[in-house]
């Protein structure tokens, strides 16, 4: 196959497990530790709870539903753990939207499929399957500049399902032929619109995302076709996703792993919301340190930076823990009275505490002059000004590249070790919790996968 | 009035069909039954079934109503409509879901309705947008109908829809290739458990259609606001629009094929020369490979069915399983001309002329309506 697909179907099926770094090796063994743990705690959130009932409705399988108990089919398998990975917006972030959350449950049900055929597939494999499949979500969306706000459909399942596409034909062993037509189809299974923000929608966009890739990559195994120039085309992926095709498709091919960008990319999230708010959080927080102001101190809590409309944390007064998530409000008055912001602040019941709400009733998100040039810039994150009741004003100020869990400042590992184990702990007894914690730090270490699926089923 | 989301919602829940739509939503369906008997023995659809067996979930209503519609597109003798292949992911998901011949019948024909609303009150222009329309309505279509045959009250119509929307795409560049198959398939999939999910609990926004980033912002370029405007499209929208295809192909195919084989048999004995077809739209998918090397591509190339036709008398899934077989492709010219402003132009052929060269040196022209 010629053309973009046709190239990046070289890589991901010529690239050898060596290739990678052992510092992005090192990246891809965190995020898939953190994407089966946020698939532990996800299974028993509202929408990972619903999907996997009517999973269980689904046929038998080789593969495995994590958490729940259940072997099923591949593609059932693949949704429901990558709505699973998504259902907390745990799950880390950077590059394409949620990386991991549609690359790791298509991954893993490849590899169980795989184990069903006898084939046995090593961690190194699997190592560079996420690898070479991030490389084109990251090379597409970051460097070719997608804005999934402007363009309306979020970017984890546009990129995750090209993604995961990648991902599950390195594993199945494809060529460079059927991956590049495994890498078309998926092309076509992008969707996901932005409107689904706050609601149960958003993780099965990473749930579809998953299970598109892999549906497209079984598709190039038995031989389907699909167009050679689906982005090049007019009608194609840059036309209809992008909007233009003026893109330098050869010239984010040529810089596909050279080098690789999983370390320099990804975070792992600290806090179980929308990534738009973990700067001014993490400025909140660094307030709190250093000052110990207490919520009924607290007169108003300014965000700078906020873009003039924000699509996403767009729910002043959230009425569920799932639109909660994306509530600048809600996060931040969390965080002032409660000194944390975990999973249990997103339950419905949590979300309607006065004394949260009357504090949210006083963050102000303070909007980007449309005129200003400078723009909001993403990069720069969120600084918070806090005003206390006594007049003082209490400045902090994360970058987004700053903040703790990203590629400057990598999660310490006993936080990451804690938020598996905390993360497991909603689906698997204590010991069960240790023993996948041991099973699941260190992915790529391992002689076969498909053996560490057992300590989560 | 509320939004455009629960406008529709409104017309899934409560819109009865007419004994004419019901007589042509029989009609769909039967197209559908036989698109998808015909398309098991395709190539594509024996591909498709192995995909399902391997994906897993071929003995589910979800699976069922993917590889079935995975078949009836493989056979390219499903039924069109405004907004391309109709039928085909509809029926597949309510004869997966089960139900009473009138259940289903009116499930189909309310969803159908409820898609060609909102694609005629929005103005899809697929060509402009990339996105397939069949594929983009057609999941929308199924998970309306879906919703009437579990008769979900209101809100989880609503519910539906955002799920739904959400799962809408297809890119146009896939015509000609099994993708197209695939996501015809998927529409079908989507659709059935967006209704099951809503059945179940899940939602989604409840502004999907109208609101920032969503579906009307995606697809038509603006918010959906124009909410008195879908209502009036829903109220208009019947099925009068659906074409059965007398012969596997594009619905552009059909009528130069029969008008070119009655022509031929008006004139037994001479051999064809020169075929040559204008008023072809620039923007036909039916014209889309001049010299097809697939079966898909072969559904989607009026070159290659005029020249079967020549030999044949007809367009059989033979002819398209074997595309390469095709002898006087060099025989037919298709011709479309320049409009000023296509993008306002129905990308169908609505007619043109016909004209066949015999070698005797006779000429036999014909208007194609």
């Amino acid at each position: 196959m010629t053309g973009f697909a046709g190239r990046v179907g070289d890589f991901v099926a010529t690239t050898p497990a060596g290739a990678l770094p052992d510092r992005d090796r090192e990246a891809v063994d965190r995020s898939v530790f953190d994407t089966v743990g946020a698939m532990l705690a996800g299974r028993t959130s509202l929408p990972g709870s619903i999907v996997e009932r009517t999973t269980r409705e689904a046929p038998e399988g080789p593969c495995t539903v994590v958490g729940a108990g259940l072997r099923r089919g591949a593609g059932a398998a693949a949704l429901a753990n990558g709505v699973a990975a998504h259902a907390d917006d745990f799950d880390d972030m950077g590059g394409y939207g949620h990386p991991s959350a549609p690359i790791v449950p298509a991954l893993l049900a490849a590899v169980e499929l795989e184990a069903a055929d006898g084939r046995r597939v090593t961690g190194a494999e699997a190592a560079i399957a996420y690898a070479t499949g991030f490389e084109l979500g990251v090379a597409l969306c970051s460097t070719g500049g997608y804005d999934q706000y402007e363009r309306c459909f979020h970017s984890t399942p546009v990129f995750g399902a090209l993604a995961a596409a990648c991902a599950a034909s390195r594993v199945f062993g494809l060529d460079a032929e059927r991956t590049a037509t495994a890498v078309a189809l998926a092309a076509s299974a992008g969707a996901g619109l932005g409107r689904s923000s706050g609601t149960m929608v958003k993780p099965l966009h990473a749930g579809s995302g998953a299970r598109g890739g892999l549906l497209a990559a079984l598709a190039a195994r038995s031989g389907a076709t699909a167009p050679a120039d689906v982005f090049e085309a007019r009608g194609g992926f840059m036309a209809a996703f992008f909007g233009h095709r003026a893109l330098d498709l050869d010239g984010i091919a040529d810089r596909l792993g050279a080098p690789f960008r999983v370390a320099d990319t990804v975070f792992i999230k600290r806090f179980p919301c929308c990534g738009s708010n973990h700067s001014a959080l993490s400025a909140v927080e660094r307030i709190i340190e250093d000052h110990d102001v207490q919520p009924d101190e607290v007169a108003e809590v300014i965000v700078h930076g906020m873009l003039e409309t924000s699509p996403v944390l767009r729910f002043p007064v959230p009425e569920t823990g799932t639109s909660a998530k994306f509530s600048i409000q809600y996060v931040l008055a969390t965080m002032l009275a409660r000194r944390a912001v975990g999973l249990d602040d997103f339950r419905d019941d949590a979300v309607v505490d006065g004394d949260v709400r009357a504090l949210a009733a006083r963050v102000i998100p303070e909007a980007v002059n449309r005129w200003d040039t400078r723009g909001a810039a993403k990069h720069k994150g969120n600084p918070v000004t806090v005003i206390t009741r006594d007049g003082r004003r209490l400045d902090a100020a994360v970058l987004r590249t700053d903040m703790v869990g990203g590629p400057r400042a990598p999660l310490p590992e006993d936080d990451l070790t804690m938020k598996f184990l905390q993360n497991a702990g909603r689906s698997l007894e204590p010991d069960a919790a240790a023993a996948a914690t041991q099973a699941w730090r260190q992915v790529s270490a391992t002689d076969d996968v498909a053996s560490l699926l057992r300590s989560v089923a | 009035m509320s939004g455009a989301t629960r406008v529709l919602a409104q017309f899934v829940c409560e819109a009865q069909l007419s004994v004419r739509d019901t007589e042509r939503a029989a009609r769909s369906r039967s197209d559908a039954r036989r698109a998808i008997t015909m398309g098991r023995g395709t190539a594509a659809g024996r591909r498709a079934a192995e995909i399902a067996a391997l994906e897993g979930g071929a003995d589910s209503p979800a699976g069922r109503a993917w590889l079935d519609a995975a078949c009836a597109a493989a056979s390219a003798l499903d039924d069109d409509g405004d907004y391309g292949s109709a039928g085909a992911p509809v029926w597949a998901a309510l004869e997966a879901l089960g139900g009473s011949d009138d259940e289903v019948l009116v499930s189909g024909g309310i969803g159908i309705r409820a898609a060609l609303g909102l694609w005629s009150a929005g103005r899809y222009r697929e060509a402009e947008r990339g996105f397939s329309a069949p594929t983009v309505f057609g999941v929308l279509a199924t998970a309306a109908a879906c919703a009437r045959m579990l008769r979900l009250g209101i809100d989880e119509t609503v519910a539906t829809f955002a799920i739904a929307a959400s799962q809408a795409g297809g890119l146009l560049v896939d015509d000609g290739t099994d993708a197209r198959m695939l996501r015809l398939a998927a529409a079908a999939r989507d659709g059935l458990q967006a209704a099951e999910l809503a059945a179940a609990g899940f939602r989604g926004a409840p502004d999907m259609i109208e609101g920032r980033q969503g579906f009307g912002e995606a697809f038509f370029g603006l918010p959906l606001s124009d909410v008195p405007g879908l209502a009036d499209a829903l109220r208009a929208s019947s099925l009068e629009g659906l074409r059965s295809k007398e012969i596997p192909g594009h619905a552009d195919h059909q009528r130069p094929v029969a008008v070119l084989a009655q022509l031929l048999a008006a004139h037994p004995g001479k051999r064809v020369q020169n075929v040559i077809i204008d008023g072809v739209p620039p923007t036909s998918d039916g014209n889309r490979f001049a010299a097809p090397a697939t079966p898909g591509e072969a559904a989607r190339s009026l070159r290659h069915a005029l020249a079967v036709t020549v030999n044949g008398g007809t367009v059989t899934l033979d002819d398209l399983e074997n595309p390469l077989a095709a002898s006087r492709l060099d025989a037919v010219t298709v011709r479309s001309a320049a409009r000023w402003d296509p993008r306002l132009e129905n990308p169908r052929f609505a007619g043109g002329r016909l004209l066949v060269e015999f070698d005797d040196g006779t000429t036999a022209s014909v208007q194609v309506d």
